[in-house]
């Protein structure tokens, strides 16, 4: 195995100092810091391999287009997908969710029929299928969390049924930590033919994904969550569905031919993948999923759940500590307040002792609804934090606590 | 360059804890809100204006501690001034923000001198002032 000093050395952000203390980096829910093999790669990339793909004959252009395509039989290996064909690349898992919330949504829905969210989604699997619902006349419905952060299974029955057409939730929570169970809901949507929609945004890095046993039709995630450059994403999707789908966006790559009267559009995923796409993003990609099955999730999820037990058991030492979202099953992120000081407060104070956490809403509004609170602080972690970091962290909070005494 | 925690030194302290002019105001003319939509913060104030004065002003924030000590400080300074006076002190609150760091800087507005350094937070202190052109300009 990987020591995680030779783990922490493969990433140059790491090694940095904010204002004179050692980087703690626990903001890894937003968005990962990259290794070096992420950086070189998209510097040779753009220094080797780069032309326009798919269209040139050229040798540079074959050259980009292996790198690129390559990367889709890679990352259907990782989330073992049945078909290449299944994995679209997009800017990202907000662009992903769009997409097939305005795809599937147009084709599936019309007055009387209904979309199914969680009251923990992240806006980008809440706002797309409001707008979709909107414009379709459907009504959208939600699953409702209890006060540990974990959805009310009990009240399944009552808000899935037959005029379901489309679930949608997240896999992780991104402010709570919660990890849902997508197979027990996908198994209760399938009994009414309602189609599953997961934003595996906060899962790809810390656990593995394998959309057979999960179960869904559709899986979206970002790249820059994994260790991978930004901008950059997959959509996968059971391919007899994704073959059903109209276009998305239009223009160039999407179409197999045109005249002035109409066009005709190209195969999947193709169909899905209009104009220059972000070809050293998704090479990038590549190589951060390498990276990450090199250290293997055997040893991703040991380490953090070392880290999460150690936040849990440092924050529960500190009496103002409110833990927002105490879910049992917790993977990655922590939520919490710290007595009556705003949770920017502590997010600024933290900084001054070069400590990046997350403080705000978490793009998780009906959350904050939920808990009647503004705003948290998030403390999320990564393969490369340390226990003596999540240390940092409560002494951090402890000098918070007396800056606001 | 600042720290991020030299933002919290007493007198912005003083100013965070100060709730003399927190409250509602009965026989308001003008009410504004402005609200942060990166942290959700949300501020809103009441103020009776005897035209062109002030004459009394109160604030409510679900907000931060600069947020606070912010709107505090506002309804301090605009209190017994003419609204004109208001909207052009909200103005130069901006200005100051906006200078270098090694500018002078209006005294009244000292305690929020390391905002210039800490971008990050500086809509937290204009989020009163926000509030306060609402109520005198959005009638």
């Amino acid at each position: 195995m990987t020591s995680l000093a030779d783990i922490r050395n493969e990433f140059p952000a790491l090694q940095q100092h904010v204002h004179g203390h050692p980087l703690v980096y626990l903001d890894n829910a937003s968005t990962t810091q990259k290794p070096r093999c992420v950086l070189d790669t998209i510097q040779r990339s753009y220094a080797s391999e780069y032309a326009n793909v798919h269209r040139g004959v050229h040798s540079l252009s074959q050259r980009a287009t292996e790198a690129y395509e390559s990367v889709r039989y890679e990352v259907a290996e990782f989330i073992n997908a049945s078909d290449p064909r299944e994995v679209i690349f997009t800017a990202g898992a907000t662009s992903a969710i769009n997409l097939v919330a305005q795809t599937l949504g147009r084709s599936l829905l019309g007055p009387h029929d209904e979309v199914l969210v969680t009251e923990m989604e992240h806006h980008s699997n809440l706002v797309p299928w409001q707008v979709i619902c909107a414009e379709r006349g459907a009504r959208l419905r939600v699953l409702e969390i209890d006060d540990k952060g974990d959805l009310k299974l009990d009240q399944l029955e009552d808000v899935l049924g037959k005029n379901t057409r489309i679930v949608a939730l997240a896999h992780i929570s991104n402010t709570l930590g919660t990890v849902n169970p997508v197979e027990h809901i996908t198994k209760a949507a399938r009994r009414f033919g309602a189609r599953v929609v997961v934003d595996g945004a906060q899962a790809v890095s810390h656990c593995p994904v394998d959309v057979q046993s999960l179960g869904c039709d559709f899986y979206a995630f970002s790249a820059h969550k994994a260790y991978g450059p930004s901008g950059v994403g997959v959509l996968w999707g059971r391919l007899d569905l994704l073959e059903g789908l109209p276009p998305w966006q239009s223009g160039g790559d999407m179409v197999l031919s045109v005249d002035l009267a109409g066009a005709t559009y190209n195969e999947v995923p193709h169909r899905f993948e209009a104009g220059t796409p972000n070809i050293v993003g998704v090479v990038g990609m590549g190589a951060a999923l390498r990276w990450i099955r090199e250290i293997g999730f055997d040893s991703i999820m040991k380490h953090e759940d070392v880290l999460l037990h150690a936040i849990e058991d440092r924050l529960g030492r500190i009496g103002a500590v409110r833990r927002i979202g105490t879910s049992s099953k917790i993977r990655s992120s922590v939520s919490f307040l710290l007595g009556d000081v705003h949770a920017h407060d502590v997010g600024t104070i933290l900084d001054g002792e070069g400590i990046a956490v997350r403080a705000g809403h978490h793009c998780t509004q009906p959350v904050m609804d939920h808990f009647d609170v503004d705003a948290t602080v998030r403390a999320s972690v990564a393969i490369y934090n340390t226990v003596e970091e999540i240390d940092r962290l409560a002494d951090g909070l402890k000098h918070t606590e007396e800056v606001f005494r | 360059m600042s720290r991020p925690d030299q933002l919290y030194h007493p007198e912005m302290m003083i100013l965070a804890a100060d709730r003399s002019r927190v409250g509602h105001l009965d026989g308001a003319t003008h009410r504004g809100e402005a609200r942060n939509p990166l942290c959700g913060d949300r501020l809103s104030i009441e103020l009776l204006l005897e035209t062109p004065m002030i004459e009394r002003v109160r604030f409510e924030a679900r907000g931060c501690a600069i947020a606070r000590a912010s709107a505090a400080l506002m309804c301090s300074l605009v209190e017994m001034q003419t609204d004109r006076v208001a909207l052009e002190l909200g103005h130069r609150f901006r200005e100051e923000l906006e200078s270098p760091e090694s500018a002078p800087i209006d005294p009244r507005f000292d305690a929020f001198r390391a905002l210039r350094q800490i971008r990050s937070r500086r809509r937290c202190a204009t989020l009163a002032w926000e509030a306060l052109e609402q109520a005198l300009e959005g009638d």
